[in-house]
């Protein structure tokens, strides 16, 4: 599956939809949209990685990068995720308990 | 016996196709289905850290890359040419990663200052 980023505006949060393999290849354009959107003043993010089939430490390295941007800013970071082999990436490395990580766009939105 | 010895530009477009060659690899060399998944993401670690390290050191030489299997072991070799004092500017999750996901991992010493990161996956027979 080729790499595949879209935004899409939900109840006021921007939600970047990432499919493909988010890798040490691909997380540099994910970063450049993510950076362009805080630019703009749209911190209330939400990362919807339901289609990501796979994820490195690039990828968490830049959830992290982000989440730091976006609390600076006083928004927030949200992270969808429901396949057992991303959320294995985010277990082993303890992330889990740093990022708000939630199995649907519809419960990031609630939080 | 060496199954695989890939080299690759220190780019990072490349390192998936080392991902997907180790995938291949392992399942050739017996690794359990279960664990393919595992050997993929970890090769993929060691070698994407590396060809970062390659580049923040100006090392232009290829990353190679050994993948071999005998009866009791699948085992991957990563060479760093970079100097093996040069910390990485990660944090270490790259490296906590692959360490975790490979049921051994050791980094050997090389003459030059560099090292070479061994990743082994014992096989049952």
């Amino acid at each position: 599956m080729e790499f595949s980023l879209s935004v899409s505006d939900n109840a006021g949060r921007a939600v970047v939809s990432v499919g493909g393999e988010l890798d040490v290849y691909t997380a540099p354009e994910l970063e450049e949209r993510l950076a362009a959107l805080i630019e703009e003043g749209r911190v209330a993010i939400i990362v919807d990685l339901t289609d990501v089939s796979f994820m490195d430490s690039t990828g968490l390295g830049l959830l992290i990068k982000v989440l730091k941007w976006t609390r600076e800013k006083g928004g927030s970071l949200d992270v969808v995720a429901n396949s057992e082999k991303t959320l294995k990436v985010f277990r082993i490395t303890g992330l889990d308990g740093v990022i708000s990580l939630h199995s649907s766009v519809d419960e990031a939105l609630g939080a | 016996m060496p199954v695989a010895t890939i080299s690759i530009p220190p780019v990072a477009e490349h390192v998936r196709t080392v991902r997907m060659v180790a995938g291949s690899a392992a399942r050739r060399g017996r690794v359990p289905e279960e664990a393919i998944d595992e050997v993929r993401l970890a090769v993929g670690e060691a070698v994407a850290r590396v060809v970062l390290r390659h580049q923040r050191a100006g090392v232009d030489a290829d990353v190679k890359v050994y993948l071999r299997d005998d009866p009791e072991v699948f085992e991957v070799e990563v060479a760093d040419l970079a100097p093996a004092d040069m910390p990485d500017d990660d944090g270490g999750i790259s490296m906590a990663l692959t360490q975790s996901l490979a049921p051994q991992c050791s980094a050997l010493p090389n003459q030059e200052g560099t090292q070479t990161f061994r990743l082994s996956w014992p096989l049952d027979n």
